[in-house]
């Protein structure tokens, strides 16, 4: 048995046997052929080049509807570099014409010629693009000549884990949720393509894990647990029993929450705290809608900026923002202005090195830097708020004299779009993120300026305790209960209440079932999570008082962190908590 | 034959989105179409060539139309060229 850790990508735990996606393994056979053998080989070419072409349509279409048209577009490149007869067919015919080389090889000669011609280029500022996409038709076309029928993640064996170096929006486009069980791969973040994916699809998924290729062979035997980010191989039976059992409450929690589902989220003495969803494809809204979530918290938009090679126009925006307005209507849409910079950088924004890039140019700092593209998305936001119950909020706002400079563009883009005889509403509502110690510190005077504030949990602990999580060195230091995190939060909330604006959690706290009720006790207004974490936390709200919960926050803000605030809970609620969470507390 | 010099205005160049609707429009043409960039001419016909001009902002592309439709094809390639993607 070995237990390796990655990152935690999509929650829930698989249990199956490995399935090796290996793409890049381009071994091929490369021969000469004899003169009589050109006209079948001039076939076997045609025949893959159509067949892949074929395929590339079937992905183009799947991407269009699942994803958008801007990420479909991609694949028209990849067609029309299929079919280009001077580039590509032509010459690689004339290989297996007159050099008498096998279909595969012409073909491999063909790319290796193009990727030299490629390399001899002085500052190609496009050549990692090009190239990714000149290896992507590559290797579908070498892969369809070696005859694997199963190149393609269509046509999975059932209950499979699979595991690749990493996936492509391809990859995942074509994927079989009912036959894949959980996915692995050894490079990538929790922000990326793949992790958004397979969240969207709720297949278990530990990203970024480091080698492991290598390590193992198809039909091994592996544990994926996508909330602790870990993947265990060959596992013994204890640890087996253990995850069967894990999987068993899964499902039966998944049936209680069914019925809780329409219920409100209130306390037994009648305090109601509103949850709503945190979503990054314009698809998630209908799971938002099917765990039913009271709106959207937290829309973040990075995701129409990353993957795609130019940005977003106003108006792909525009209807991005105006399709999930309509679908949550009337219940809010609160659109977070791009976050970028820090880990999540666009391979389009030129961006200079930074020793420190998450205290650097990024979120609100980039968009203040940037106004062209800020106000490109203030403007579509502003349309879409025409459309639906529409608010927006701020990123990584250290203090007052930076919201006033980001409102101020705001208020311009509005003259703008009156003058231009556009309709927006004018009441909509403009938020502050609470992530920086600074503007927690100064929440007080951002509350004359906001209409509300979001707290996000994950930068606002990794700022308070100088902690990056990522860093396995440090990462034990990394502790949600620490009181200078409570009593942060704590100060957030209260001064939001004095100034009678909303408070939300939208980090990872508020989907914890443990931290959420702490939050509760503090007196949050709503939590916004991931859908799927809704009904645990609605369950467990419903189970216990607020005057305890009240209790506990007020006693969890003078003890020492984790451990002490987990057990101090588990004394206090012992008999409201769920099966689980016992479980889970004593991991 | 016919020549025009255009010069490429879109900020993040012709990357692949752009070459890919170059070589949709050449191709409706009867006439040969080169672009020539800093030496290196390539067919535009051919979405390969096309990308291998990495034309960032401010590049001057000289096109070269040969053909019964030359005339058009110039006037709609030069456009192109300088046509505002992102």
């Amino acid at each position: 048995m070995e237990r390796l850790n990655g990152i935690p990508a999509s929650e829930g735990i698989a249990i199956g046997s490995v399935f090796l996606y290996d793409p890049d393994d381009l071994s091929v056979d490369y021969r000469r052929i004899v003169p009589a053998d050109v006209i079948p080989q001039l076939k076997r070419l045609h025949d893959a080049i159509a067949t892949v072409s074929e395929d590339l349509k079937v992905v183009r279409e799947q991407v269009e509807e699942n994803i958008g048209n801007d990420h479909a577009q991609i694949f028209d490149v990849h067609l029309m570099i299929l079919e280009d007869q001077v580039g590509l067919v032509g010459p690689t015919e004339m290989l297996i014409k007159e050099k008498f080389l096998n279909a595969e090889h012409a073909f491999w000669l063909t790319f290796q010629n193009l990727r030299k011609q490629f390399e001899t280029i002085q500052g190609d500022q496009f050549r990692e693009r090009n190239t990714a996409d000149l290896l992507s038709v590559e290797k579908r076309v070498l892969a369809k000549l070696r005859n694997q029928e199963n190149t393609g993640l269509s046509d999975l064996p059932h209950n499979v884990v699979l595991v690749a170096r990493d996936l492509e929006p391809a990859d995942t486009a074509l994927l079989d949720a009912d036959r894949v069980l959980g996915i692995v791969t050894e490079i990538g973040g929790g922000t990326s393509h793949t992790a958004i994916l397979a969240r969207g699809l709720e297949i278990p998924t530990v990203v970024g894990i480091g080698a492991l290729l290598n390590h193992l062979r198809p039909g091994d035997q592996v544990i994926v647990d996508g909330r602790r980010g870990r993947v265990i191989i060959d596992p013994n039976e204890a640890t087996l029993g253990y995850y069967r059992q894990e999987i068993e409450r899964f499902r039966e929690r998944a049936a209680g929450f069914e019925h809780a589902r329409d219920l409100p989220a209130e306390t037994l003495d009648g305090v109601r705290v509103f949850l709503e969803a945190n979503i990054e494809l314009p698809a998630e809204v209908e799971s938002a809608r099917v765990y039913g979530a009271e709106g959207i918290g937290l829309y973040r938009t990075e995701y129409l900026y990353l993957s795609q090679s130019r940005l977003p126009d106003e108006e792909a925006q525009f209807a991005a923002y105006t399709r999930l307005a309509e679908r949550i209507a009337p219940q809010h849409l609160v659109i977070r202005t791009l976050d970028l910079g820090g880990d999540k950088l666009a391979h389009f924004l030129p961006m200079l090195p930074e020793t420190n890039p998450f205290l650097g140019w990024r979120a609100i700092r980039l968009s203040l830097g940037r106004l062209d593209l800020f106000r490109v998305q203030l403007r579509a936001i502003l349309r879409a708020s025409a459309q639906g119950n529409v608010k927006v909020m701020f990123p990584l706002v250290s203090g007052v004299a930076e919201f006033q400079q980001a409102k101020a563009v705001l208020v311009d883009v509005q003259d703008e779009l009156r003058s231009e005889g556009i309709a927006f509403d004018e009441d909509c509502d403009v938020g502050v993120m609470i992530e920086v110690p600074s503007a927690a510190l100064v929440a007080d005077q951002l509350a004359q300026e906001a209409d509300f504030f979001s707290i996000g949990t994950n930068d606002l602990i990794q700022y308070t305790l100088a902690v990056d999580r990522g860093n396995e060195q440090v990462a034990y230091l990394f502790d949600p209960f620490h009181p200078a995190v409570l009593r942060l939060i704590k100060h957030v909330i209260d001064v939001g209440h004095e100034h009678q604006i909303p408070v939300t959690v939208c980090g990872e706290m508020a989907g914890d079932p443990c931290a959420s009720l702490l939050l509760v006790g503090l007196g949050v207004t709503g939590l916004s999570m991931t859908p799927r974490a809704m009904a645990e936390v609605k369950q467990m709200i419903r189970k216990t008082s607020f005057a305890t919960l009240q209790q506990v926050g007020e006693a969890a803000l003078n003890m020492v962190g984790g451990e002490a605030v987990l057990a101090h809970l588990k004394d206090v609620l012992g008999d409201s908590l769920s099966e689980t969470m016992m479980a889970e507390i004593e991991v | 034959m016919l020549e025009k010099k255009a010069t490429v205005k879109n900020r993040l160049g012709i990357h692949a989105r752009p070459s890919a609707l170059l070589v949709q429009a050449a191709s409706k043409f009867s006439s040969e179409i080169i672009f020539e960039k800093e030496g290196l001419a390539i067919n535009g016909k051919s979405i390969m060539g096309v990308m291998m001009l990495a034309a960032e902002v401010g590049s001057v592309i000289a096109v070269r139309t040969d053909g019964e439709d030359e005339e058009v094809a110039l006037k709609t390639m030069t456009e192109m060229i300088e046509s505002i993607f992102d």
